[in-house]
């Protein structure tokens, strides 16, 4: 019973527990969550793959602030959505994000990773840098957080130089500019659900 | 015949470089978290999506098919070695930029690369300093150096073949071509513009997947492609 307990209130404090950790630390436990699901040998293979994709698809939820993430991929037309819109726009996009990047992960081949820097941008805003060793030289990765009521989650990530919001925001503002939110709902649905996901 | 040509490239290179400073200077976002986002302008865009159209073309219908067969020729281990040998021979040309953006720390770790990379990874076949941070310094070129000068973009520009650019860039390109030692060394100037497509060609088919999965991934490829190009050399300016 005690330790039934002890369980729930880690559980419980889960949320508290990562307020007070620092965005360096944040990045590096998710990011070695990760890797300790791709090295496990019981997740390997075509066969597991689903088993992997749903502990991976927890650990992304777990890493980004979603809301955050939705509203700076679409700028200033984050307004022009109802509350409605917006909360099914961040889902559709954190959907898209899950099936677009995840199964790149099984690239994963115990590639060295370096933990650079975290740099405080302000005492809510933080940048974390690391590289991954590849054979094509070391990949910089950017991670940058924001601190909310949970603590700190990511809501961009910038591959050399390249953010990722940014990129879809140029993309998502481009199609807003002719033609209402739902229309972008509706592609964005496409890609997810359609046959050519 | 060669000095005529080198004096036009000279010549060319000169007045798209005047071209892009003259443009006015674009101002980066502050920070990555700035949602006005820097865009080169695009007066050209018909003519760049036509030409982002070709080059789609020409890269899976025509290179595909003759990547299939390179590839099947040449393990990775001989491609990379290829990449390495080429990223090698053209160091004078970064550090010739890093010692005009004022960068002496980089210069002396690219000569300190190329010395030890020439000497131990058979004539820079072999990247030895790959895991040695310092010894791998991001590349300047003379578009930066432009950039760092305070030369805008001017324009946004999809060459033939060789992808997203800009006026800036393209003098930058052209620029850094002269000072290639491919360009000035004569035993190997008749075989300069076959390395240099051979450079290119093995560099696109180790990238080659990478532009196919970012096509289809992306909504527009083509303003993908524009803003993957960006925000990559305004990063490459910054550092």
């Amino acid at each position: 019973m005690k330790h039934l307990l002890f369980a729930l209130s880690w559980l419980l404090l889960g949320d508290i527990v990562w307020a007070d950790t620092s965005p360096l630390t944040f990045v590096r436990s998710n990011v070695e969550r990760v890797v300790a699901i791709l090295e496990n040998p019981d997740l390997r293979g075509e066969t597991h793959k689903r088993e992997r994709r749903a502990q991976l698809e927890r650990i992304t939820e777990d890493f980004f602030d979603t809301q955050e993430l939705a509203r700076r991929s679409l700028g200033q037309y984050w307004r022009a959505l109802s509350p409605g819109e917006q909360t099914e726009f961040a889902a559709l996009f954190v959907e898209l994000i899950k099936q677009t990047y995840l199964d790149k992960l099984d690239v994963y081949n115990n590639q060295g990773i370096r933990y650079e820097e975290e740099i405080m941008q302000s005492p809510t805003q933080a940048v974390v840098r690391f590289s991954v060793a590849t054979d094509k030289g070391p990949l910089r990765v950017e991670i940058n957080l924001i601190s909310g009521p949970t603590g700190w989650r990511a809501f961009d990530i910038t591959v050399e130089n390249v953010s990722l919001v940014r990129n879809f925001r140029t993309q998502f503002q481009s199609i807003l500019q002719s033609h209402p939110p739902q229309h972008l709902i509706a592609i964005l649905k496409e890609r997810i659900h359609g046959p050519n996901r | 015949m060669a000095r005529i040509a080198k004096s036009i490239v000279l010549v060319c290179t000169l007045m798209l470089t005047l071209g892009a400073c003259a443009a006015k200077h674009a101002p980066a976002p502050s920070s990555p978290l700035a949602q006005e986002d820097y865009v080169i302008p695009d007066p050209l865009e018909p003519f760049n999506r036509a030409m982002f159209r070709f080059n789609d073309w020409f890269i899976t219908s025509i290179f595909a098919p003759v990547r299939t067969v390179y590839v099947g020729a040449f393990p990775p281990d001989a491609r990379r070695g290829f990449s390495n040998f080429y990223y090698n021979l053209a160091t004078p040309v970064r550090v010739a930029n890093s010692l005009l953006q004022l960068k002496v720390d980089k210069a002396f770790a690219e000569i300190v690369r190329f010395a030890l990379n020439t000497v131990f990874g058979s004539f820079g076949l072999a990247n030895v300093t790959r895991d040695i941070a310092w010894l791998n310094p991001s590349p300047e070129d003379f578009g930066q150096t432009l950039g760092q000068a305070g030369a805008g973009h001017g324009v946004y520009l999809v060459l033939p073949f060789l992808g997203p650019s800009s006026l800036r860039d393209l003098g930058g390109l052209v620029a850094d071509s002269v000072a290639h030692p491919l360009f000035w060394y004569a035993p190997l100037y008749e075989a300069a513009v076959p390395l240099r497509i051979h450079d290119r060609g093995n560099a696109l088919a180790q990238y080659f997947e990478e532009y196919q999965r970012t096509k289809k991934e992306a909504f527009d490829p083509y303003l993908s492609f524009k803003d993957i190009y960006t925000q990559y050399r305004e990063g490459l300016v910054r550092q």
